[in-house]
């Protein structure tokens, strides 16, 4: 340890983004509990929840989101589904299209995000939230988000392209649904937590409580 | 070594050790300027808060009233207070003008220090950097 000669600092700025993050995931995770009843609850005790941005560190923030989806999927609808985040980098809708072209929206419409932060077009990083699952849960979970979105524009979901290595992977009986969003990768708490998450407790709402 | 003045032994770039005076060390840490009581009572649950998340204490202590280790995390989260959270989020940013600014901390700021470094090694390393002059004045730049 190496002490600067003017002060010690109480927390390093690793520590200080580490711990501003932190917070976030503990406010969002209240948050989730809040809305959900006692059987999730239940289930969130059982699993755990990971917290923070450990980019400081050598990590990535997408680790940290990846182990709070398998949270958020098994406190909201048990066991038998599992999930990961994916990002990718774009510059204009074209190249999201060429980008993303291994996935074919379910209305057949162009493989643009439409959930943004930003005005379309000026994005440049897309996330990506993948939930797998047996062909009926994803089924069902497809159309409570389509429920859940009521008169609301529709988000548009995705499938993996057959013979696309995310196809191949889900074997037999297995799907999957693929949600994206666009906006800048330092915002990613407000994309992840605020938007996609958001995606599955609307859909688990409607599923429970109409 | 006179009383209150530190040693250091080994030369720079070399393993050093250093020796303070213990009844010095508590003098000067009972002369500091007396905390607000009041604001300390207020930021303590925003500390236990970052305490745990830092994974310096098993519960969320003040920041989650009426839950301990042994309750279900749910509802460890659940009973999370606003104020914790407010709390947690000025004590941050304390800490982030002092590391930005060199904006010295006051004294209740100083208390939350030490509740949330528990192994007292930042505290510990601050009270030796404000120690009277080294007799070996190396240490004003560096300390390994």
């Amino acid at each position: 340890m190496m002490l600067r000669a003017e002060e010690t600092p109480l927390l390093y700025e690793e520590e200080q983004h580490n711990l501003y993050a932190a917070l976030e995931d503990l406010w969002y995770a209240r948050a989730v509990l809040r809305r959900v009843g006692e059987e999730e609850r239940r289930r969130f005790s059982e699993s755990s929840w990971y917290y923070g941005d450990p980019s400081y560190y050598g990590g990535t923030i997408l680790e940290i989101f990846d182990a709070q989806l398998a949270t958020v999927l098994f406190t909201l609808f048990g066991e038998g589904f599992s999930g990961d985040l994916f990002y990718r980098y774009a510059d204009g809708e074209e190249e999201v299209g060429d980008l993303v072209g291994e996935l074919v929206a379910l209305d057949d419409g162009p493989v643009v995000p439409e959930d943004s932060v930003y005005a379309p077009g000026d994005y440049e990083e897309i996330l990506g939230l993948e939930v797998r699952a047996s062909r009926r849960d994803i089924a069902r979970l497809i159309e409570l988000i389509r429920r859940s979105e009521g008169e609301s524009p529709k988000t548009r979901l995705y499938r993996w392209r057959p013979g696309t290595d995310g196809a191949v992977s889900l074997g037999r009986d297995k799907d999957a649904v693929v949600m994206l969003v666009a906006g800048e990768l330092f915002a990613s708490q407000e994309l992840v937590h605020g938007l996609l998450f958001e995606k599955l407790v609307r859909a688990w709402e409607v599923h429970n409580r109409g | 070594m006179e009383n209150g003045r530190v040693a250091v032994e080994g030369g720079p770039g070399a393993e050093r050790r250093l020796v303070v005076r213990f009844g010095e060390l508590v003098e000067r840490l009972a002369a500091l300027p007396d905390p607000d009581e009041a604001e300390v009572r207020r930021l303590l649950p925003g500390a236990d808060l970052m305490r745990a998340l830092m994974e310096e204490a098993d519960s969320f202590g003040a920041a989650a009233p009426g839950t301990s280790a042994a309750t279900p995390l749910a509802e460890q989260i659940l009973a999370l207070t606003d104020e914790a959270f407010a709390a947690a989020r000025e004590i941050l940013e304390g800490s982030d003008a002092f590391e930005r600014y060199g904006e010295p901390p006051d004294p209740t700021l100083s208390v939350l220090m030490f509740r949330l470094d528990g192994g007292m090694v930042r505290s510990a390393a601050r009270a030796i950097r404000h120690a009277p002059p080294a007799e070996d004045p190396s240490i004003g730049e560096e300390f390994v």
